[in-house]
C-alpha cells in the first residue's frame, strides 16, 4: 500500500514539476533578460553603481539574482533563476547594452 | 578566459519566485520597448524621390511654432539659462517642482530624478534629486519613438523614405503579402493594422508582446519578431500603440543608412545628435545591429531638451532645417482613426482621449505634444507659452494622473500669453 502512495506520490510531483516548469520558464527567461538588460545599461551606459541600480527594477526583480562579469575585455551582467533561466547582456561602448 | 564575478550581490531569494513572476506577469506592460537584411542604400544609392507633405488634418488649425529669438544663442554647445519671465509665479512654480520630487520611491530617491523647464530658449528651471545631474543619462523608455520620428524626418528630407510609400520591412515583400503596402505614415501614425499592439497582443503572462520583443523570445533579433505579425486591420484604419512598429521603423532607417550598428550609429550621431549637441544621447542596438528606437535611448535631460527644443522650432536649428517642412506639424496633427483621440506621429497630443488612452495635461493648452515614456519620462512641448518641460525618472510611489496633474500645475505657474490661441 505504501509503495502504491509513493508511485502515485511521485507521479503527481512529476506533473506538477513539469506543468509548473513549462509554466514559469518563458516568464524566468523574460525576467532574466528584463534584468540584465535594465543593470546593464543602467551601469555602464547611465554609469549609475550597481547598487543604486537594483531599487530601479520593476517590484520583485531585484530578488532575481544578477551580476557584472568581463569576458575577454567585453563587460556585461548575467541575471538567471537556477534551473529555469540565465540571460547574459553585454555592453558595447557606444552601441549600449544588448541581450545574448 | 574565465568569466570573472566582479560584483555578486547576494541578493537572490528563491523564496517568492512565484511572486516575482506573477508580478512579472503584470508589469512589464507599458511602453516598454533579424538575420540582419543585406539590402544597404548609401544616401548616394537612395532612388526613391522627395514627397512634400500634404496638409496635415489639423494643418492650417495648429498653433504656431515660435521661432527661436535673435539674442538667444542655440545650445548647440551651452545652454543659455535666465530667470523665468517676470510675470511667472515663482512661488507655484516652487510648490508645483516640490510636489513632484515628494514622491519617494524605492531606495529613498526621489521618483523626478529630474526637472527642467525652457522658457523662450533659455533653461529657466533645473533640479535634480540627490546622485543625479547635467551629466546623468536616463533611460527614455518609449520617449526613443520620438527620436525615431525625428530620424525618419531626416531621411525623408534626404529623399530615402516617402512618407505614403511603403515601408521596406524585407519579411513582407513577397507579392502576396498585405503588409507590403503598409507605409511610413501608418507606422508613424501606429495604424498599420498588424497585430503588434503593446497591450493588445501577445502572451500576458510574459508581458505581452512589448515584453517578450524586448527582454523575451524576441530580444535576440527584435526587427525578425517584430516582423512576423498578421495584419488584422486595414492599414490606416485603427490605432494601436506599438513598440513593435517602431521597432520595424528603426530597421527600416538602420538598413537605409548603413550596413551595421557602428555606421548606423555614426548616421544617428552625425545627423542628429551633434548638430543639436546631444553628444551624450546613446542609442542602444540589438545584437544584429538595428537601434531600439521603440524603447532603448539614454539621455540627460539637457540632451532631451535640445530635442523638445528642435520640435519647437519646427525642424529648424541655428538656421539649419534638419527635419523636412511640416514634419513637426504631422507629429502633433492627430492621427486620423476613429479609436484615436491623442496620438499624433509618434507624440502625444493633449486632446480628448478615447479607449486605453489618457489626458496628457488637464486643463492645458490642447495644441501641447509630448515625447513621453514609461515610467513618467516626458518632454512636453507647448508652443503657446514657448516652454519646454522635461521631467525623467521613475513612478514607483506616483502615477500618470498625478505626474499629468503636476505637469498642469507648473504650467499654470506661466501665466497664458493674452493674444494666444490655445
Amino acid at each position: 500500500m505504501l509503495k502504491r502512495i509513493l508511485q502515485i506520490g511521485s507521479l503527481v510531483l512529476l506533473v506538477a514539476g513539469v506543468y509548473f516548469y513549462r509554466e514559469l520558464r518563458p516568464q524566468a527567461h523574460l525576467g532574466s533578460g528584463y534584468v540584465a538588460h535594465q543593470i546593464c545599461s543602467c551601469v555602464f551606459v547611465a554609469e549609475r553603481s550597481y547598487a543604486s541600480c537594483l531599487p530601479d527594477l520593476l517590484p520583485s526583480m531585484d530578488r532575481i539574482h544578477s551580476e557584472l562579469i568581463e569576458l575577454d575585455g567585453r563587460s556585461g551582467v548575467r541575471a538567471g533563476i537556477p534551473l529555469l533561466a540565465k540571460r547574459v547582456a553585454w555592453h558595447t561602448p557606444g552601441l549600449g547594452c544588448a541581450i545574448d | 578566459m574565465p568569466k570573472t564575478i566582479l560584483h555578486p550581490p547576494a541578493r537572490f531569494g528563491a523564496i517568492g519566485i512565484s511572486i516575482l513572476l506573477a508580478l512579472l506577469s503584470t508589469s512589464i506592460a507599458y511602453g516598454v520597448d533579424g538575420s540582419d537584411h543585406p539590402v544597404r542604400a548609401e544616401s548616394a544609392e537612395i532612388t526613391q524621390t522627395i514627397q512634400a507633405l500634404p496638409p496635415s488634418e489639423a494643418g492650417p488649425g495648429l498653433v504656431p511654432l515660435p521661432e527661436q529669438a535673435g539674442d538667444v544663442p542655440w545650445p548647440t554647445e551651452v545652454w543659455p539659462e535666465a530667470e523665468p519671465d517676470a510675470d511667472v509665479d515663482r512661488e507655484a512654480l516652487a510648490l508645483a517642482a516640490d510636489t513632484l520630487f515628494a514622491s519617494i520611491g524605492r531606495g529613498d530617491v526621489s521618483d523626478t530624478r529630474a526637472l527642467l523647464i525652457v522658457q523662450h530658449g533659455r533653461i529657466v528651471f533645473e533640479r535634480y534629486a540627490e546622485g543625479f545631474g547635467r551629466e546623468s543619462r536616463f533611460h527614455t523608455w518609449s520617449l526613443a519613438k520620438s527620436w525615431t520620428h525625428a530620424l525618419a524626418g531626416i531621411l525623408v528630407r534626404r529623399g530615402a523614405l516617402a512618407l505614403d510609400s511603403p515601408v521596406a520591412v524585407p519579411e513582407w515583400q513577397s507579392e502576396d503579402d498585405p503588409r507590403r503596402d503598409i507605409t511610413l505614415r501608418q507606422m508613424l501614425n501606429m495604424t498599420s493594422g498588424i497585430d503588434n499592439g503593446d497591450f493588445s497582443s501577445g502572451n500576458p503572462k510574459t508581458g505581452g508582446f512589448v515584453g517578450e520583443l524586448l527582454f523575451g523570445a524576441g530580444a535576440q533579433n527584435p526587427n525578425a519578431y517584430a516582423a512576423n505579425r498578421p495584419l488584422i486591420h486595414p492599414p490606416g484604419s485603427h490605432w494601436a500603440y506599438s513598440t513593435a512598429t517602431t521597432t520595424l521603423l528603426a530597421g527600416v532607417i538602420g538598413r537605409a543608412v548603413a550596413a551595421d550598428a557602428k555606421g548606423r550609429r555614426a548616421f544617428i550621431r552625425a545627423e542628429l545628435l551633434l548638430p543639436i549637441g546631444a553628444e551624450h544621447t546613446i542609442f542602444e542596438f540589438d545584437p544584429t545591429g538595428h537601434f531600439l528606437g521603440g524603447s532603448h535611448i539614454y539621455a540627460t535631460a539637457r540632451d532631451l531638451a535640445r530635442f523638445g527644443l528642435l520640435y519647437l522650432r519646427d525642424g529648424l536649428w541655428d538656421q539649419h532645417r534638419i527635419l523636412p517642412e511640416g514634419w513637426v506639424d504631422f507629429a502633433r496633427s492627430r492621427a486620423p482613426v476613429e479609436n484615436n483621440g491623442t496620438h499624433g506621429a509618434h507624440f502625444w497630443l493633449n486632446l480628448e482621449p478615447k479607449e486605453h488612452q489618457f489626458v496628457l495635461m488637464p486643463g492645458g493648452p490642447s495644441s501641447v505634444f509630448e515625447a513621453s515614456g514609461n515610467n513618467g519620462q516626458f518632454v512636453a512641448i507647448v508652443p503657446t507659452h514657448d516652454l519646454l518641460i522635461v521631467r525623467l525618472g521613475e513612478m514607483q510611489s506616483t502615477d500618470w494622473k498625478a505626474l499629468n496633474m503636476g505637469l498642469s500645475k507648473l504650467l499654470e505657474a506661466f501665466p497664458m500669453p493674452s493674444t494666444s490661441a490655445r
